[in-house]
């Protein structure tokens, strides 16, 4: 449903807006909440981070809003729509966001054009035209018939960010892109993925534990701290 | 100066005695080939319509049996690791249990119960529906027999493969657009499918070389028709030309170059691997339970009770069922000299392997594992032809026998100890050359004791294999000699059921605890290279 109605979603003055109200999630069979009546808005194109210590809940948060986390009560909203609820649960492939993973989780069984076309339909006339698109954007031109074993950190960052943007996502969320990589890549890389998403004009959720690599990335930033939002 | 010369000492000295090693493993096997090549009638033997049809019969077995374990591994895999099935550990031990049953024994209660007039048989024409009951004989038979005593194969790596997996390549998939189904053909499958290859090789050379279940079923294929062949009509040549189209086979299924590297493992090693998640089955757990107990119990328990209630019912009827102190010595002792001896052979070859990696390392490897990829007879055969002609003396003794069983398990030695020699840190071994132990006495205080585990794992597998092993002591075992496997045999194929029934028992509770050490403790069922 979510999906088939794209296009006109698309147009809407909500595409790319992501509100969370009072939303709780817990671990399964656990009583303990991970975020209890937590709620944010992101509006369109905006760019946000979220600071935390390990175990706080940033990765949760994340996965509670691509949907691969069911929520305890409360609501989420993508581009205005109910995705999320205690009764309600769009399944991730039908919500269009963009993940980056902190592991990146390229398909090592396939190249990097494939990786980055992957969530591009193969009927889709138009398909090779805009991954070379993406190819160009991340600036990998040589390196498209490579795997990702091939590739140094950096580049399989890059493709990890291209694959989340190659299928026109309402949103991008980032879950630590940047903590595998050393600290002078992490600071080149961090502009070219902010450039990257600027020029795409796509909102971005990242999470992070570095504040100053979130307050050179980010519009806003917020600290996640005993399941609860806080403004830096 | 000194240093590079002793180098070169180390160097030739395993180069030397893996060439050696190789030559015994191979020249045999070459001899037999050269032998059916060069015979007068070769090529009117060869193109034969029997030997067509045994050739088709050969194919569609192993490829109904590996499709077969394929669906069964995938379908008790997936449950098991990735549901919340009740007593999860219980059933994984249990999935494992067919490997301890050879597949002479399974025939043989397969035949008894199932075949025409079997016992079932028995019960249903009792009941007037006997006319409806398909005959197990023949091709269905070997395929189910065989099917569920080697799915195993397949469901530890796969189940392994999936424990392994990191759950952000689904996710990566799903957040891309792409629903359970499609997740699952474009990126589960291919992620799982080096486990389900090298598994599906496992099983498909299992099917090539089995021996006792396709004759106990009369379900002719290369290896019935060749011992037939050598031991019926003794017809040598016929029997090395039919060995020759087995061998090609055998390197047909072998030509995949995964099977040398063995899996590639595509699953991330990082800290953050998330694992796959367990899905909730609610009520249908118990269903899914029941189930998943079928082909643990058709493999292993049915025909385990099989055999007790044929070992009672002779007892009750006064049967004469006494198994010799001397047989189970034979079983036992001719296991353990083979295990000692092909560890000693699989020394050279994988410190030369692992040691120095260049081409003629990686050849004495690949050559070691023909064992492996070549069925039991035709490796027997090889060594009976070869030692009539140029070792008479050894002809028909045991140590022909144990060399033949040292190569047919070099693989699995070699394959066991590499493993760990490869993850060893070679800075341990540094460490000792710098503190002045040479080569030699690092190895024998350093390196030895670190892979002590793995050369008993190694050990203990050839053990198992050698006490269940059938074609080649059918073979190469001296005159008058008897071992529980040949017990079981004789019996059989005669038709003593009762007779049969204690050396099969013997045989399983003897390779039971050593199946289960490899299995659960140290996962070494997987015998590749």
């Amino acid at each position: 449903m979510f999906s088939k109605n794209y296009k006109k979603i698309k147009k809407s003055s909500n595409y790319g807006k992501i509100q969370m109200e009072d939303v709780r999630v817990s671990f399964e069979g656990e009583n303990k909440a991970i975020l209890d009546n937590f709620s944010i808005s992101i509006e369109p194109g905006e760019f946000i981070s979220i600071l935390g210590t390990s175990g706080v809940g940033k990765t949760t948060l994340l996965r509670a809003i691509s949907g691969f986390k069911r929520i305890d009560k409360g609501y989420i909203r993508i581009n205005g729509l109910l995705t999320s609820s205690s009764f309600v649960h769009v399944q991730p492939e039908k919500r269009r966001l963009g993940f980056v993973f902190q592991d990146y989780a390229l398909f090592p069984h396939i190249n990097v054009f494939e990786n980055i076309g992957f969530g591009i339909s193969k009927r889709d006339k138009s398909r090779t035209d805009k991954i070379n698109k993406i190819i160009d954007l991340i600036a990998l031109k040589s390196h498209e018939s490579k795997f990702p074993v091939q590739l140094s950190g950096g580049q399989q960052q890059r493709v990890a960010i291209g694959r989340a943007l190659a299928i026109n996502p309402s949103a991008i969320l980032m879950d630590e892109p940047f903590s595998n990589l050393d600290y002078k890549l992490k600071e080149s890389l961090s502009r070219e993925v902010k450039k990257i998403i600027n020029q795409s004009k796509t909102t971005a959720i990242l999470v992070t534990h570095d504040e100053v690599e979130a307050k050179r990335l980010s519009d806003k930033c917020f600290i996640l701290e005993n399941g609860k939002l806080k403004s830096v | 100066m000194i240093k590079i010369r002793k180098a070169n000492l180390d160097y030739y000295g395993l180069l030397t005695s893996s060439v050696l090693i190789v030559a015994l493993v191979s020249i045999p096997i070459v001899y037999l080939i050269i032998r059916a090549v060069s015979s007068e009638d070769f090529f009117e033997l060869l193109f034969r319509q029997r030997v067509f049809f045994i050739l088709l019969r050969s194919i569609f077995l192993v490829i109904s049996v590996t499709l077969g374990s394929t669906l069964i591994s995938f379908f008790l895999a997936h449950f098991l690791v990735r549901t919340n099935i009740p007593f999860k550990k219980f059933l994984t031990v249990l999935c494992c249990l067919p490997i301890v049953i050879p597949s002479y024994v399974y025939g043989m209660v397969f035949v008894n119960i199932l075949g025409p007039k079997g016992k079932f048989h028995d019960l249903l024409s009792s009941l007037r529906i006997t006319e409806n009951f398909p005959d197990f004989y023949g091709f269905w038979g070997a395929t189910i027999v065989l099917t569920l005593l080697s799915y195993p194969y397949i469901f530890l790596p796969l189940r392994s493969a999936m424990l392994r997996m990191d759950s952000s390549f689904e996710d990566a998939s799903r957040s891309l657009g792409r629903g359970r189904f499609k997740t699952f053909f474009y990126v589960t499958f291919p992620l799982l499918s080096p486990a389900l290859r090298s598994g599906g090789l496992l099983v498909a050379l299992y099917t090539l070389s089995d021996f006792g279940a396709v004759a106990l079923l009369r379900y002719e294929t290369f290896t019935w028709a060749i011992m037939t062949q050598f031991e019926g009509a003794f017809n040598r040549v016929s029997a090395s030309v039919l060995s020759l189209v087995l061998v090609a086979i055998a390197v047909l299924i072998l030509s995949s170059d995964s099977f040398f590297k063995g899996p590639k493992s595509y699953f991330s090693s990082s800290s953050s691997n998330r694992f796959l998640k367990s899905r909730n089955l609610d009520y249908k757990r118990w269903f899914i339970f029941f189930i998943i107990c079928i082909p643990p119990a058709m493999g292993a328990l049915f025909p385990f009770a099989g055999l007790l209630y044929w070992l009672f019912k002779g007892i009750l009827l006064g049967e004469s069922i006494i198994i010799e102190f001397g047989t189970i010595f034979n079983s036992l002792f001719v296991a353990i000299l083979a295990a000692a001896f092909t560890l000693l052979i699989s020394c050279p070859i994988t410190f030369f392997a692992t040691r120095y990696k260049n081409s003629i390392s990686r050849l004495i490897e690949k050559i070691s594992y023909i064992g492996f990829g070549l069925p039991s007879i035709v490796i027997a055969i090889s060594f009976v032809y070869f030692t009539i002609n140029f070792v008479s003396p050894i002809y028909q003794t045991l140590v022909m026998l144990i060399i033949g069983y040292g190569v047919l398990f070099l693989p699995v030695a070699v394959s066991s100890m590499k493993t760990t020699l490869l993850q060893l840190n070679p800075n341990l071994e540094d460490a000792s050359r710098g503190l002045g132990l040479g080569y030699w006495s690092t190895m024998w205080r350093v390196t030895i004791p670190l892979i002590m585990p793995s050369i008993l794992a190694g050990a203990l597998l050839v053990f198992l294999l050698t006490l269940k092993e059938l074609p080649l002591t059918m073979v190469l075992a001296p005159l008058n000699f008897d071992s529980l496997s040949l017990k079981v045999w004789g019996f059989a194929s005669e038709a003593f059921f009762a007779k049969a029934a204690l050396p099969s028992i013997m045989i399983i509770l003897l390779s039971g605890p050593a199946a289960a050490y490899l299995v659960f403790k140290r996962n070494e069922l997987d015998i590749r290279g």
